[in-house]
């Protein structure tokens, strides 16, 4: 399989945070090639499972959220103006000068208002947009975008451009957490035709970028033995502390936190290194940040570990990974699965 | 239907702060049981109420007010017998200063701000005078650990206006019981919730919502409007119908949901409105994650001044969410693709 091509269609679907069932149909179509089955698990989730064909064999549960930040619609001035909110943690600074698709009954391509950049004074030109003042231009009137379906709460989003910088480096918006869905995918892939004691479900889940809903139910109905959450971290660029992020092309990140299972996440370390598999442990001790801050509250507490995909701009339109990182992720993920519930033929 | 005020004034004037919601629930359990086929509580106090669906398929409905009110507790009490509180849920003390409070036993006082408290309105610089004056007095009818709530009201301002505390979330509990009571088909099993602790985090539904375990939830509360004085700019004005809820800070609704009750109300030709609250979070958040998950989302009724003295709504909003919600109940959910 082409991994950057997976990358940019599952990225290329609409899923803001919250709204994500808009994107479902899609979603299956792309991934069912790879599952036996994927149904929704959750609120507004997507359980792509791949079954070992043993009887109550236990389940590995890979979480990549399904769901992108975006904007939402809070009014249609008199004058056709939209008026925003976010969903999740949009970048203010990006909102200007971008272009945006409403996603409306069709796509409306849309843009921000703003004062000329030559008629603002000094702190004007220094200051963020605030939401409250940010008004998007869809050259329709209000009459015409309530034809077409937009209403308070209809969403907007990145305008979906998907670029290579190099061989390795892949650029584009939305990879926050397509490229945990594409990780996941490689790792079924790579364990395919090898016999395996568990089955594994990938959940593409909603909400991570909102308010949490979807991994906490998706996870309660599929009742995992064992959940490896797969997000994006943040990869260094000059501006940022080295100690605070990780290396874009070193391999995953491994999360050492309070959110973690200590025994499972040592063990994922120590297959790395037996694999030769590149990865960078971090420590983040109280939180992950990611949606493994609900698996200590999950039903009695399910053994978690948290593996990330090093991430460049994040929250932004141009987010960047390796592919290499990508691989090595699906890579580790599989070399785990594989020693914990390989079947192993007798000697 | 017609719909008066009655039995909202009555559970407004009933004292019911977060934690001490027992005689609204008391109340409500009165009014409720004729139409339903059984009541319980659980052990946090939340009172459940059951009615049984006609749909072979019948889907589990949730709905849920919740019954209490912000309020104060006493702390300590002073040489000088004047009563120091915290507040229970988000006391607004600018509306708060110089109101009469009344205790859960009927003794009343007023809260003050200490003199030169400057723009500092926190709940230590207000004091609760309930006329003592002496520590030794004051025991007599109020000990630490007791609940005060500013005291309730209701009137009638000009056309469909009406002011009062607390509409939130006596409102809803109304909504609830006029529903029961107008309702003549009900195709889901429908669970009709009435909450506790809602203004302290939402603590009631969370457990409620987990013994039911839902299919569909709805929400009942009162939500901000764009129509105030100076208001934060909001699509939701007072008088244009029941607010079906989009999102507020705690959770993102089913759009399924949303669409299905928005359509029922231009079928039924109720008046409502699309609603999105930046701030302030509601029951919705804890129904739609219990266990596996529900299709949740909320009928608010647009409300101006949250948490003051003066709460002010349209009654027109009040009748639209009672009709819109009887229209629901008698809709098979189990019937609806999503």
């Amino acid at each position: 399989m082409d991994a950057k091509k997976l990358l940019e269609a599952l990225g290329s679907v609409t899923t803001v945070s919250g709204f994500e069932e808009r994107g479902h149909g899609q979603v299956k179509e792309i991934l069912a090639p790879y599952f036996d089955e994927i149904a929704p698990a959750g609120v507004a989730g997507l359980a792509c499972i791949s079954r070992c064909g043993k009887e109550n064999a236990p389940l590995v549960l890979i979480d990549g959220h399904l769901d992108e930040i975006g904007l939402i619609v809070t009014d249609i001035k008199d004058d056709g103006l939209l008026t925003v909110g976010s969903l999740g943690g949009i970048d203010r600074r990006t909102l200007t000068g971008e272009r945006f698709i409403v996603h409306a009954n069709e796509p409306l391509f849309a843009v921000t208002v703003k004062k000329p950049y030559c008629m603002m004074n000094g702190n004007e030109q220094r200051k963020t947009p605030s939401m409250e003042d940010l008004r998007l231009f869809t050259g329709k009137t209000k009459e015409e975008l309530t034809a077409l379906g937009v209403k308070v709460g209809t969403t907007i989003g990145y305008e979906k451009n998907y670029f290579s910088l190099s061989d390795d480096l892949f650029f584009g918006p939305s990879l926050d957490n397509a490229a945990a869905a594409v990780a996941g995918t490689l790792a079924v892939e790579m364990l395919k035709g090898k016999e395996l004691g568990c089955d594994i479900a990938l959940l593409l889940s909603s909400q991570e970028e909102s308010f949490g809903a979807g991994f906490k139910t998706g996870a309660f109905s599929l009742d995992p033995d064992e959940i490896f959450v797969v997000d994006v971290d943040l990869g260094n660029t000059p501006e940022t502390d080295k100690n605070k992020t990780v290396t874009v092309g070193e391999g995953p990140s491994v999360a050492l936190s309070v959110q973690t299972d200590k025994a499972m996440t040592r063990s994922v370390i120590d297959i790395a290194k037996a694999k030769e598999i590149p990865c960078q442990p971090v420590l983040n001790v109280k939180s992950t940040g990611t949606n493994a801050s609900a698996v200590p509250f999950l039903m009695g507490g399910i053994p978690c570990a948290v593996v990330s995909i090093p991430l460049k701009y994040m929250h932004t339109p141009a987010e960047g990974i390796s592919m290499k990182d990508l691989e090595n992720t699906g890579k580790l993920l599989a070399a785990y699965i594989e020693e914990r519930y390989g079947v192993k033929e007798a000697e | 239907m017609k719909i008066d005020m009655k039995i909202l004034k009555e559970l407004m004037l009933i004292h019911g702060v977060s934690g001490r919601e027992r005689a609204v629930a008391k109340r409500i359990e009165e009014m409720i049981t004729p139409y339903v086929d059984w009541v319980k509580y659980d052990a946090m106090g939340n009172l459940i109420c059951f009615k049984k669906g006609s749909s072979p398929d019948a889907k589990k409905l949730m709905l849920a007010g919740h019954m209490d009110e912000i309020g104060f507790l006493v702390t300590s009490i002073d040489d000088k017998g004047y009563i120091h509180s915290s507040p229970i849920g988000g006391i607004h003390y600018v509306s708060a200063a110089y109101s009469n409070v009344r205790f859960e036993d009927g003794t009343v006082g007023v809260i003050v701000p200490e003199a030169n408290f400057g723009n500092n309105f926190g709940a230590d610089k207000f004091v609760i005078d309930i006329g003592a004056t002496s520590k030794k007095e004051t025991e007599k009818k109020v000990k630490v650990g007791d609940f005060a709530a500013p005291v309730s009201h209701l009137q009638h301002l000009t056309g469909s206006f009406w002011s009062g505390r607390p509409f939130d979330d006596r409102i809803g509990c109304a909504i609830m019981v006029h529903s029961a009571m107008e309702l003549k088909d009900c195709k889901n099993d429908t669970y009709f919730v009435f909450t506790v602790q809602e203004e302290v985090g939402c603590r009631g539904s969370k457990t409620s919502a987990y013994a039911i375990m839902p299919d569909y939830s709805l929400a009942f509360d009162v939500t901000g409007s764009g129509d105030g004085p100076k208001a934060r700019p909001m699509a939701v004005s007072l008088g244009r119908g029941a607010a079906v809820k989009v999102k507020d800070s705690s959770v993102i609704c089913d759009q399924g949901f949303v669409s299905l009750l928005m359509d029922l109300a231009k079928e039924r030709k109720i008046a409502a409105q699309l609603e999105i609250l930046e701030g302030g979070g509601t029951d919705t958040c804890s129904m739609q994650t219990a266990g596996a998950g529900s299709r949740a989302t909320a009928i608010s009724v647009p409300t101006r001044y949250i948490h003051s003295n003066n709460e002010t709504i349209s009654k027109k909003d009040y009748d639209a969410s009672i009709a819109l919600t009887v229209a629901l109940l008698e809709t098979d959910l189990s019937k609806v693709e999503f």
